[in-house]
């Protein structure tokens, strides 16, 4: 996807490349990366900015941005603006997607970074949560885990330590099976160590007891004797490649021995920041960073037996960009990593596979057949799959209102791609796949916008529908047909027996559907 | 490798070497004449300069009782004592080629300084004209107080400004007293007075003043008349922290300029006891040190003369600066460096595609952006009028003007205030480092997306010493190494922290450790037996890490040749320790200014241009580039310099195990040809090898 080429001569067709700038403002830093995109989707950085800045420092240890934090984070974007200007004759803030993480998301005063901000650069900062970093970064590997079939095979976990959080990823042979983020962070270590004001404790131990979570985490969700090989990503692990591997190129990724990241971890604890500073030519701030970054890479390492530790340059602009070509976003292959993350909570709670499959496969079929009628988007159709897939594992708690059971488990999992936003609405959906019709009393609900609400219960009313297709779970009906016919939905089926049971209970689980859709449900045999 | 004290050579006495090696071209009786008056007032004004920083730094040095010694092992004390009598004996050179070229040579070729009481009826009439017009209205005198009995505040004595001293005794009181007339730069230093046909006379204005004393103190009892002339210590750096913007502290570091500490004196030989004293007393310290002059003070004012017109006979023929023949004159710059990349080698090669690709920039209307760094530059350079239509035009347009570009100070604020007011973007340098790198960037619209033009240099922008100094352009559009250019303005600009660059390497970041890893890799490959070598060219090589990294090669077997024009700390030629080294210098008509190297790399070749000399200051306290040449015929063409001129047995000095530089082996030689002159010669031929090429169909003008 992002290639250089060395020529002086340009390798794309003749229509002029399209000039976006991606501005990822996390913990340590401030960058912007600026690309041109060519029609034919492939897009070259051709330019990268950074300014070091601590917000992460703030946010993490006094729990707001310092209003000088804020005014130099404005002054670096007007410079970053001022260059793209210069260079890229880009003046409209339409060609910048501004995204900032934890260290602003998790500060009390994210409206007042964000309004300064546009007020003053008109650019609009979007504050991502976890999931979508992970989306985002799974989106700038994914060319490197296509080309590099070893690094890829078995289990592969993306492991990035920020300022505040760490982003892990679980890939299964390419796919995603798991997506995490921690809330442990090299300045929330440094709070950590600072507030028990004791010389004695060491850092090691301060690591190893907030990484015991996450160790925890990873553990479970790893299949016992399957090889695992770790691929770290961020600044600091960049930092150590380039420093253990000299010939890296920075495309493939770099292979490092842990012992050796262990060394030029310790060497950067024992030095003083200032040292660094302008021994290596870092900034303060990711000077400040380093040695804990690198101290728990090498820990984390050590936990899951790994003797080497993989290292790429991907990083969130990369995504960024990719989600700028646009066709990355939503498609076939994304989509997939969806599902077999969604599959992968479903495991967790023990789902009925084939149940969940057959409701699965039907749901997507009405969704396609109604597509005329519903005028929703793909993205639309993923979250109703997600809500399919998993519309039941409420039962691994109780059989009591499991479908309520189902939404907070949702809710509260973690499935690759997909943001809190669209998380909620997934297990909104399941909620409604039986039980009472969504009310004004029900809070979940009336919280959601407007517009939110109308494609919420378009989507619970199919999975309510075809649930009630194969509610024997025992797959009767085989391969259904879904068809409109005037103001029927007609479903035919080629199962011979009785379909009175089914029909019955089409004929209260329809309702909702017919309500919202106007259509009248009509199950028949297929004719011979 | 560590190497002992002995194997490195000091700085200060090896940059005296490089004087005398340019004194040396003066006092080769086979050069034309007025060639060789160039070469003499080059040493004078080498001379000066390295008095004012150099001996000026050690004195700052010993006053702040710091005693660390150079890697030569020697303590400031000791260096300035080893100085003081280089100097001395440079000095005593100097006027002895002054006299022989004064008294002998030009008067043999109809040039005749003339003294004022030997003037014929018609030279005295021009010479009082002279006077009465262009020097008496311009200087006044000035008292210079006793400092002990002072009313009168003493007057600042300007450095390195010529002054006539003349004791007094007043009528009335009957008092001494000194008084000193300046010499203003504004009046010229020598008269031409006719003669015979064919001949001149030169007249220098000193002696016309002295002479002519009475006429500021008719009523004085003169007792006697001399010149001095002092300098000042100029080490100041600008204290950028303490100072509230750059150009106030760069005029601050001007100010102190004026008023540093008088280090040297020179006075002329025949002024008495009395005289000495008195001006020591007045204006000396106790590390002031003293000159007697048997001849003109400030060889430096004999420039002028070497450029007088007529006597072409008594000057070198000119070399003049050729049309490169990869250069199209009819095609825009732009379209031809989508082509090729173009290498120049000035100025031998003209300067003018490089004027052409800023100015074509200035009204090319898909053209949005330059960015160039100027460190030092002409006053009327057409670059900057380019860039200045270019702000004018819309564009925009970035420059970075080094203000901490020493002696140029005053020059570079008063300019770089103009192209603000034009409205360019100007920045006054980084915080803390001298921008030295030579790089023009210019960012273009075209169809296919942005395209990004660059012109990398050895030497500054400036046209003038463009065709005096030696050096390398390369203007190219490859892309990776746009790509790292914008990165490289960006970190300047203060846009972005400086990032990791894919070809360029830059200093005070990658550059040091870039070069020590190529000289690690030809030093491996040689003790895995291949053949490994390192060509390089530059001005100064000083850097003690780099030396020893160098030595430890040459031990490995790396065979190495090194093209150092001025300053080298190496001794090269040592058993077990440089034996595989060499060290060549050319001085010659140019002043040899590129710097080049070359890594042979078991034939995988790399060959690198850089504004960066092998010296700490350069690679850790300046923002510098080192930028690799990757186009094979550019490569090539770079490899060919490098070994013509380590190859010169006419100009070239060879630095000898023992630290001394032995003179060329074939200067004699009228067959035989120098390096520079070849490359004239070359570039002369390559331009008839063109024409000759050239369709014999006449193209007619036709009206339009």
């Amino acid at each position: 996807m992002s290639s250089e080429t060395i020529s002086c001569q340009d390798p794309s067709p003749l229509s002029p490349p399209v000039i976006r700038a991606v501005i990822d403002i996390g913990a340590t830093s401030v960058r912007m990366a600026v690309a041109e995109i060519y029609p034919d989707k492939t897009w070259v950085i051709k330019d990268r900015l950074q300014q070091s800045l601590s917000l992460g420092r703030d946010t993490f240890t006094g729990g707001k941005i310092k209003f000088s934090t804020i005014e130099t984070c404005v002054e670096v974007l007007r410079r970053f603006q001022k260059s793209l200007q210069e260079n890229w004759a880009v003046t409209s803030t339409k060609a910048i997607r501004a995204v900032a993480t934890s260290a602003v998301r998790e500060a009390e005063n994210r409206e007042q970074f964000i309004n300064r901000v546009k007020i003053a650069t008109g650019i609009k900062v979007d504050i991502i949560d976890g999931a979508e970093v992970n989306r985002l970064t799974f989106l700038a590997v994914r060319p490197l885990i296509e080309k590099d079939k070893h690094l890829a095979k078995d289990y592969l976990l993306l492991l990035e330590v920020g300022g505040g959080n760490t982003e892990v990823m679980g890939l299964r042979d390419g796919q995603v099976d798991f997506a995490q983020t921690h809330r442990f962070g090299s300045f929330r270590v440094r709070e950590t160590l600072e507030q028990y004001q004791e010389p004695g404790i060491q850092l090691e131990e301060v690591i190893t007891q907030a990484l015991s979570g996450t160790v925890r985490s990873i553990r479970e969700c790893l299949i016992p004797g399957t090889p695992v090989r770790v691929l770290a990503l961020g600044a600091e692990a960049r930092f150590a490649a380039e420093r253990l591997c000299r010939n890296w190129d920075g495309v493939s990724a770099a292979k490092l021995a842990v012992p050796r990241v262990a060394e030029l971890a310790a060497k950067v604890l024992a030095s003083p920041v200032e040292e660094l500073v302008s021994r290596h030519h870092i900034a303060l701030p990711e000077a400040e960073t380093l040695g804990p970054t690198l101290l728990a890479l090498v820990h984390l390492a050590g936990q899951l037996n790994l003797s080497t530790l993989y290292v790429g340059n991907q990083n969130l602009r990369g995504g960024l960009l990719a989600e700028f070509v646009g066709e990355e976003v939503w498609s076939d292959i994304f989509i997939s990593h969806i599902i077999h993350s969604a599959k992968e909570v479903g495991r967790k709670y023990h789902y009925d596979k084939k149940h969940s499959k057959c409701v699965t496969a039907y749901v997507t079929q009405l969704f396609d057949a109604l597509r005329q009628a519903h005028q929703l988007s793909q993205k639309d159709r993923t979250i109703l799959e997600v809500a399919a897939i998993l519309h039941d594992i409420g039962t691994f708690v109780s059989n009591r209102s499991h479908h309520k059971h189902s939404k907070y488990l949702m809710i509260n999992s973690e499935i690759f791609g997909l943001n809190d936003t669209d998380l909620s609405m997934a297990g909104l959906i399941a909620r409604y796949h039986r039980g009472a019709d969504p009310k004004p009393t029900h809070s979940d609900y009336t919280r959601l916008p407007a517009k939110s609400r109308l494609v919420l219960i378009q989507l619970a009313a199919m999975l309510r529908l075809v649930e009630a297709l194969d509610s024997s779970h025992e797959q009767r009906l085989g391969d259904l047909a879904f068809s409109l016919d005037a103001k029927t939905l007609v479903i035919t089926t080629r199962y011979r027996g009785s379909l009175s049971s089914e029909r019955a209970t089409l004929e209260t689980k329809g309702k909702m559907f017919t309500t919202v859709f106007g259509l009248f449900p009509s199950l028949r045999p297929a004719p011979k | 490798m560590k190497l002992a004290k002995k194997h490195f050579i000091n700085r200060e006495i090896s940059w005296l070497d490089f004087n005398q090696r340019v004194l040396a071209e003066a006092a080769d009786a086979g050069k034309a004449p007025l060639e060789r008056i160039k070469f003499l007032a080059i040493t004078g004004s080498n001379l000066d300069e390295f008095f004012m920083v150099r001996v000026g730094g050690l004195i700052s040095l010993r006053l702040a009782n710091k005693r660390r010694a150079c890697p030569a092992g020697y303590t400031p004390k000791m260096q300035l004592e080893a100085i003081e009598k280089k100097n001395r004996d440079m000095v005593e050179k100097q006027y002895t080629c002054f006299h022989e070229l004064f008294d002998k040579t030009l008067p043999d070729a109809g040039i005749t300084r003339l003294y004022p009481r030997t003037l014929t009826d018609e030279q005295e009439i021009r010479a009082n004209e002279l006077f009465d017009d262009d020097v008496f209205p311009l200087l006044t005198p000035m008292l210079l107080p006793d400092p002990d009995a002072a009313t009168l505040a003493a007057p600042d004595l300007r450095n390195l400004r010529l002054y006539v001293a003349v004791r007094m005794r007043e009528d009335s009181t009957r008092e001494e007293r000194l008084a000193v007339i300046p010499v203003q730069e504004t009046v010229d230093s020598f008269f031409q007075l006719p003669a015979e046909k064919g001949k001149t006379g030169l007249l220098f204005c000193t002696d016309l003043i002295q002479a002519k004393i009475r006429r500021w103190f008719p009523r004085e009892d003169i007792l006697e008349t001399t010149c001095f002339r002092i300098t000042r210590n100029a080490d100041f750096a600008i204290q950028e922290e303490e100072a509230p913007d750059l150009i106030s502290g760069m005029e601050d570091v001007l100010a102190a300029r004026t008023s540093g500490a008088c280090i040297r004196m020179e006075i002329n030989a025949s002024a008495s006891p009395a005289m000495e004293t008195l001006l020591m007393s007045r204006l000396g310290n106790r590390h002031t040190q003293l000159f007697r002059i048997d001849g003109v003070i400030d060889l430096k004012t004999l420039m002028p003369l070497a450029f007088i017109d007529g006597f072409d006979h008594l000057k070198s023929a000119p070399w003049a600066p050729q049309p490169s023949p990869r250069v199209d004159p009819a095609t825009p710059v732009f379209d031809q460096l989508r082509e090729k990349d173009i290498l120049l080698y000035h100025p031998y090669d003209a300067y003018t595609p490089v004027v052409r690709f800023v100015r074509e920039a200035a009204v090319d209307p898909n053209v949005l952006a330059i960015k160039q760094v100027l460190y030092r530059t002409s006053a009327d350079s057409s670059i900057v009028a380019s860039l200045k239509e270019a702000a004018i035009n819309g564009k925009s347009v970035t420059v970075l003007v080094e203000l901490k570009a020493r002696f140029d100070e005053a020059r570079n604020i008063s300019w770089a205030k103009e192209l603000e007011r034009m409205g360019v973007q100007v920045i006054y340098g980084v915080r803390k480092l001298k921008t030295h790198a030579k790089i023009c960037l210019i960012i273009r619209r075209e169809p296919r997306g942005i395209m990004r033009y660059m012109h990398f240099g050895t030497g500054n922008y400036n046209e003038a010493t463009a065709r005096l100094y030696g050096d390398i352009s390369y203007m190219t559009c490859r892309r990776n190494l746009g790509n790292d250019a914008s990165l490289f303005f960006n970190a300047i600009c203060g846009y972005s922290q400086p990032v990791g660059m894919e070809k360029l390497l830059m200093a005070p970041f990658s550059l040091r450790d870039h070069l020590l890893t190529l000289i690690d890799g030809e030093t491996q490959r040689a003790s895995h037996g291949l053949k490994a070598a390192i060509n390089a060219k530059m001005n100064a090589l000083v850097d003690p890490i780099l030396i020893a990294k160098l030595c430890e090669a040459s031990c490995a077997g790396v065979k190495i040749d090194l093209n150092v024009r001025g300053i080298c700390c190496l001794k090269p030629g040592v058993k077990k320790v440089s034996e595989n080294i060499r060290v060549v210098s050319i001085v010659d008509r140019y002043l040899e200014h590129a710097r080049i190297f070359h890594f042979y790399r078991d034939g995988d070749e790399q060959v690198f241009i850089s504004s960066a000399d092998w010296m700490p200051r350069n690679l850790d306290r300046r923002v510098e580039l080192l930028i690799p040449v990757e186009d094979p015929a550019a490569r090539q063409q770079l490899i060919d310099i490098l070994n013509l001129h380590m190859k010169d047995t006419v100009k070239g000095w060879e630095l000898t195990a023992s630290g001394r530089y032995r003179p060329p082996t074939d200067s004699k030689q009228k067959k035989k040809r120098g390096s520079q002159e070849q490359l004239y010669l070359n570039a002369v031929k390559a331009v008839e090898d063109t024409a000759k090429r050239r369709p014999t169909a006449l193209e007619p003008h036709r009206p339009v």
